[in-house]
């Protein structure tokens, strides 16, 4: 995530959510969620990824594909 | 105490047809409201989504609130036997424009299609996978979720639907466990079921609002939750 956003690691939290950090928007969403797909051999539903707005969502939807 | 409400059109208020005329007071998300002036609610309540699309939007909307209660109302959309997928019934209305598709609709549903096509919109693994989610985001709160419900003469317009049913109950109870809320025979008891054997009549609604009103009462309680 913080290689996509352009930010240091510090700044992906637990809590972090586009409103907390403004590189989150638009195009890098959308390259996060194909980083996302690609690492973990996984691919989301489209209705789902509109959701996948804050840390922990990411995290929980990826563990839900992998239990 | 903090209650998120997901439901499908089954929570919803609905005024036709009129012998199962259901006023908006007299659905059981109003009526739990009512019973918890202080508490704060907010609920989602759609007609023909699935499990999936309902809590994606609850998520994508409220991410950072946590609610204490969570009832989840949802999943005949999921496993339900289809004639043809959402995508295709897409094509055929677009095709036959809208007047002639009211006209083609009985057949878009007709049981004997549907028995012959069987056609479901969520696999067993997807709708596993929804829940595990709902599970794991929210974590800290207390889910109360609904069995999937119908009349039995529900088959006669949907057949297979009742081993539908079962098969995507036995993966709510896997998850949830003692958490799945049982209302199919309160509804049949209660005589709550509407004409379409799958919308309740406001019985139906009175009649789970009293079980998840003592539910939610023995939650407080244990919780010690304001």
């Amino acid at each position: 995530m913080a290689d996509i956003f352009e930010v240091d690691i510090e700044s992906i939290t637990e809590s972090v959510t586009p409103r907390a950090l403004s590189q989150w928007k638009g195009k890098k969403h959308r390259l996060l969620i194909e980083a996302l797909q690609k690492k973990f051999n996984i691919r989301f539903d489209e209705e789902e990824i509109e959701s996948l707005v804050s840390y922990k969502v990411i995290v929980s939807t990826i563990r839900s594909y992998l239990i | 105490m903090k209650f998120l409400i997901l439901t499908d059109s089954v929570g919803n208020p609905r005024s036709f047809p009129l012998e199962d005329a259901t006023e908006l007071e007299e659905t059981y998300p109003y009526i739990l409201r009512k019973e918890f002036p202080d508490s704060t609610f907010w609920q989602l309540s759609f007609g023909n989504l699935t499990t999936e699309q309902l809590v994606s939007q609850a998520i994508s909307y409220l991410n950072h609130w946590e609610p204490d209660i969570i009832i989840i109302h949802s999943g005949i959309n999921d496993c339900r036997p289809e004639a043809f997928s959402e995508f295709q019934k897409t094509v055929i209305q677009r095709f036959s424009g809208q007047r002639v598709f009211g006209r083609i609709k009985k057949y878009v549903y007709h049981p004997s299609l549907i028995k012959r096509r069987q056609l479901y919109r969520v696999t067993e693994n997807k709708f596993r996978k929804t829940l595990n989610k709902v599970k794991l985001i929210y974590s800290s709160a207390t889910v109360f979720y609904f069995e999937i419900c119908a009349n039995q003469a529900y088959e006669s317009a949907r057949p297979g639907v009742g081993k539908r049913i079962n098969t995507y109950n036995k993966i709510i109870s896997n998850i949830y466990g003692e958490s799945q809320v049982k209302i199919n025979e309160l509804l049949i008891q209660n005589d709550g079921f509407g004409s379409d054997n799958l919308h309740w009549n406001r019985r139906g609604h009175f009649a789970v609002a009293k079980m998840l009103i003592d539910k939610c009462k023995m939650q407080l309680n244990k919780s010690n939750i304001k």
